[in-house]
């Protein structure tokens, strides 16, 4: 599976935040955005999610043009409907694209297993933790059978214990879907992650590409130092 | 918190306000009895002949028929400035031809004295449904205001969120803006009622035909004090009523999803 970034171009008023972006993100994996606040990683997975439209560019599937759906997306903030039950946030996608009530209750069903809240269905988010609400942003984009998952700081705000079942969850995802994650966190993302793409620049450009895991940690200084100013 | 823990919350916080309302209607009666009692002037009389007034014209009197032509014209006029409030706010706060064309009308014509075209509608409309058309006309504009800013400021995450599924426009209505614009509509809707008790008074003592509003209105002819005040607390306790439904149905929508 590639996602691929083809002369992507984007900017709010007076600011280019992209100017002909090209770069690709090969799935099954876990990938992770870093980089300094106002780089554009939010815009970015927006601009993947079709919520965002670039001024110029395309973004492509396996080199066909990514349609609405195709990636999930959860917001840092309000990840779930407030006045929808868990089970029926997480068959929204599936009703707004028509699918059958037999097949929803299914997949419903299963994508709540996966995640490990089935005993939440009936529940309203607001009784729910905030990894609680995470899991279920992330049941509805498995239901939904996209096959990009973008999120948008998924850890912030959940406890340490939340944060790494979190981690794990996303990382069995990853096994069968693209994943990709912004975080500001770096030491997370470098330990986390399976892929790290660094955003730096005005307009941004993915400047740096490494691999996560235990032996990323001697990258943090040099990170740190690089693109954050110190 | 556990269900049966919010269960005797909810108990607790429903006998607390009953408790208010009572003490509070308890301070008002005594107030009125002690002016009544210290006025002496027959057009101040006191709460308990009040009542009787009341328990006579409700069993012998046609106080009840009234009460329920103010409530029928009251209701018809609720359910159409609802619809239209509802969907002309719903169509200038979400759509880019409601927010060019309709949102300037909606705002430009809020300050008119509706009340002042009563005789106007009476030869458009007629008798009964001019009465109905004032109340109407002047309701729409909180349901229609509080509709259309409550629309404009729905978070753009969830809109998002409807975008990335793949959804139209008619899904983000469906699925955010109404739900989300249910508690600033029916601060609307409560305000409304409020002053529709207020404009059906005006509209019913205009031509006599039925309602509280001329029962109140040929009572103050009559020289009739009690009937006057019988009048004027029906209509009030219609209002608080209306009021306090209104009140708790958004209460309770808040504290369930909010």
């Amino acid at each position: 599976m590639e996602l691929e970034l083809d002369g992507v171009s984007f900017g709010y008023k007076d600011t280019i935040l992209f100017n002909g972006l090209n770069y690709t993100f090969k799935g099954p994996s876990l990938n992770v955005l870093l980089g300094p606040n106002g780089v554009g990683k939010t815009t970015l997975i927006k601009i993947i999610a079709g919520i965002l439209k670039p001024y110029s560019g395309r973004v492509l599937l396996d080199g066909k043009p990514l349609v609405k759906g195709s990636a999930a997306y959860v917001p840092q903030d309000n990840e779930l409907l407030p006045w929808l039950t868990v089970w029926s946030n997480v068959e929204l996608p599936l009703r707004i694209t028509g699918v059958n009530g037999d097949e929803r209750r299914f997949r419903v069903l299963e994508a709540l297993k996966s995640v490990g809240v089935p005993d939440k269905a009936r529940a309203y988010p607001k009784h729910l933790s905030g990894g609680e609400r995470k899991r279920v942003a992330i049941a509805r984009a498995l239901a939904s059978n996209a096959s990009i998952l973008l999120l948008d700081e998924p850890a912030a705000n959940i406890d340490p214990g939340g944060r790494r079942s979190l981690w794990r969850i996303l990382r069995d995802i990853a096994g069968g879907k693209l994943v990709i994650v912004v975080t500001h966190d770096i030491g997370e993302a470098l330990m986390e992650g399976e892929h790290i793409h660094v955003m730096a620049g005005r307009p941004a450009r993915i400047a740096e590409t490494l691999r996560g895991g235990e032996g990323a940690w001697g990258q943090l200084k040099r990170i740190m130092e690089t693109y954050y100013g110190g | 918190m556990g269900s049966a823990e919010k269960d005797n919350g909810n108990i607790l916080w429903g006998l607390k306000l009953l408790a208010y309302v009572a003490l509070s209607l308890a301070a008002f009666t005594a107030t009125w009895h002690a002016a009544s009692w210290a006025s002496g002037k027959p057009y101040l009389p006191g709460p308990a002949s009040v009542a009787l007034k009341i328990y006579a014209e409700a069993f012998q009197g046609n106080l009840i028929e009234n009460t329920v032509i103010t409530l029928k014209r009251v209701l018809t006029a609720l359910a159409i400035a609802t619809v239209l409030g509802f969907s002309t706010g719903l169509a200038a706060g979400k759509t880019s031809l409601g927010s060019r064309g309709l949102r300037p009308f909606i705002l430009a014509t809020y300050p008119i004295p509706h009340a002042t075209l009563i005789p106007i509608l009476l030869w458009i409309l007629g008798v009964e449904w001019s009465k109905i058309g004032v109340i109407a006309m002047i309701i729409y504009y909180p349901i229609a205001v509080s509709t259309m800013e409550w629309s404009m400021r729905t978070p753009r995450d969830y809109e998002d969120l409807i975008d990335s599924m793949g959804g139209t426009l008619t899904h983000k209505i469906l699925y955010v803006t109404i739900p989300y614009i249910i508690p600033g509509f029916l601060t609307g809707l409560r305000m409304a009622v409020s002053v529709a008790y207020a404009i059906v008074f005006l509209a019913e003592s205009f031509v006599l035909t039925g309602g509280l509003g001329a029962y109140i209105e040929e009572s103050w002819h009559r020289l009739d004090y009690e009937g006057v005040y019988s009048g004027v607390v029906t209509l009030s306790t219609l209002g608080v009523m209306s009021y306090t439904i209104l009140w708790l149905l958004e209460k309770a929508y808040r504290s369930r999803f909010m």
